[in-house]
């Protein structure tokens, strides 16, 4: 068996009565892009959280190279932009991206916060508090803190929301350079056009199941759309 | 080791840092507690007599209010924008988070007890003067087993619903020896002068201090990480 991507065998999850995930079995390649769709209260958070190390799934396993995620070397090889900021807003953006690269251990953490916030626009407002950010800065400067230890597995969820159509864009080319880096991708998304966009493979998550799960090429738009119509209102 | 205290540094000049910069809550603890000592000694007949005996209950009473307050602030701050699932997914070792906790909480602490304690003296007409090194050596060490444990507790109840006043009613019954201990060794610095009470007293509070702090160092990775 291949050790070097995500890996998740038969993972349960409940929420006391409520059963959110429903023996998943997915398999990320190393180098895969994988985009995961499906309707609101589907699981998509969830899985993603099981498989980056936030929660525990109930039965079943997880692992990234073969690694559960509470090994802290894995952890160093992860990032994550979840529904959360997870920045101080008592510290400024560029304190924000010096504190965590700190904690990753990043040779010149100054240096690194100063290279992501140009690499997201925010360098001019680099000595603004994070809590004054508009939702759309949030999530650009939350990107940056995802991206500053330059992870070889990276979980996206929802990045695109509240994005403007040019952040949304130099947003779009950042993902692709890192799929072309080899860099392993797992990305949530409601935008069935970005993340086909990106894709190398695609998911779709309905009630807790895993309906779909195939490569990306050779699809369209339209039989996308079709697709997921067809799983998730069947 | 040494990574760990890299992140224990970072993570306590973050909290530093930012509480600086909101300085009101620091400002607020401090009139609570000014408040406590001032309202007890009008609640209490004090005459030279009792004055002693009460004091140390009070002045502990006041410390355990407002550190309290300190505590669940440390982990409010993170729960804010989920900071601490952030944190968690750092490949910091989760134990350089407690330590960094306990080190701004037991700070914040020494913070308030060293604007209050003056006042204290003058309000209740103390003399501390003669005892003032075993004192301060008293204050420290109870200072830090009500850290060492509170902040354990905070991580705990952070995450259940009603944390405020889920934190004081879980914490302060764990805490009740230490604090007869403490109030004990500081009555016996200021009242009675019986020194015997004073290092037995102390000797319990080691014990405390030690058991809280190891066990809560290694127990600490299985509360921040969600279930
Ligand atoms: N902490 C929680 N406690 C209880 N139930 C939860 C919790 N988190 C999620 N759930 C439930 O689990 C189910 C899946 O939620 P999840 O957040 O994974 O959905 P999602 O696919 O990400 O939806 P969305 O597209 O709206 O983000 C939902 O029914 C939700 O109510
Ligand atoms: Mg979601």
């Amino acid at each position: 068996m291949q050790k070097d991507g995500i890996l998740c065998k038969k993972v349960t999850r409940k929420y006391g009565d409520l059963t959110a995930l429903r023996a998943v079995d997915l398999e990320i390649k190393s180098g895969d892009f994988f985009v995961l769709y499906g309707p609101n209260g589907a699981g998509k958070t969830t899985l993603m959280k099981i498989l980056c190390g936030l929660l525990r799934p109930t039965t079943g396993n997880a692992t990234v190279m073969g690694e559960e995620l509470h090994e802290s070397e894995i952890r160093q090889k992860v990032g994550v932009i979840s529904h959360n900021s997870f920045l101080y807003n008592q510290l400024t953006a560029h304190e924000n991206l010096s504190f965590y690269a700190e904690l990753y251990g990043v040779k010149s953490p100054g240096a690194v916060a100063d290279m992501l916030l140009k690499s997201v626009e925010l360098y001019e407002r680099r000595g603004d508090f994070a809590g004054t950010f508009s939702r759309g800065m949030t999530q650009r400067l939350s990107i940056a803190r995802a991206l500053v230890a330059d992870p070889d597995f990276i979980f996206l969820d929802e990045p695109f929301s509240g994005l403007d159509v040019h952040s949304a864009t130099i947003f779009r080319d950042l993902l692709r350079s890192l799929h072309q880096q080899k860099k392993t991708v797992m990305m949530i998304t409601h935008d069935m056009a970005i993340g086909l966009s990106v894709a190398s493979h695609i998911g779709i998550l309905k009630r807790g199941k895993l309906v779909f799960n195939e490569k990306s090429s050779g699809m369209t738009i339209d039989k996308l759309k079709k697709v997921y119509i067809e799983k998730v209102e069947q | 080791m040494r990574e760990l205290i890299t992140s224990t540094k970072a993570i306590l000049f973050k909290d530093i840092k930012t509480e600086l910069r909101s300085r009101e809550f620091l400002g607020n603890t401090f009139m609570f507690a000014l408040l406590v000592i001032v309202i007890f000694n009008f609640a209490f007949k004090l005459t030279p007599e009792n004055s002693p005996e009460l004091a140390s209950g009070i002045l502990w009473i006041a410390f355990l209010f407002s550190g309290t307050l300190g505590i669940s602030r440390s982990f409010q701050v993170e729960k804010e924008n989920e900071c601490i699932q952030g944190l968690t997914l750092t490949p910091v070792d989760r134990t350089a988070i407690y330590w960094a906790k306990f080190l701004g909480n037991l700070l914040f602490l020494i913070v308030i007890q060293v604007l209050i304690i003056p006042i204290f003296i003058v309000l209740y007409n103390l003399n501390v003067m003669e005892h003032f090194g075993l004192m301060t050596i008293i204050l420290f060490l109870g200072d830090f087993g009500f850290m060492a444990l509170g902040t354990l507790i905070a991580a705990i109840s952070v995450n259940l619903k009603a944390k405020e006043l889920l934190l004081p009613v879980l914490l302060l019954p764990l805490l009740v020896p230490l604090i007869i201990f403490a109030a004990g060794a500081t009555s016996a610095l200021i009242d009675s002068g019986n020194m015997d009470d004073y290092y037995s007293r102390l000797k319990l509070i080691i014990a405390f201090d030690v058991v809280f702090f190891t066990v809560s160092s290694l127990l600490f990775e299985y509360i921040v990480d969600e279930p």
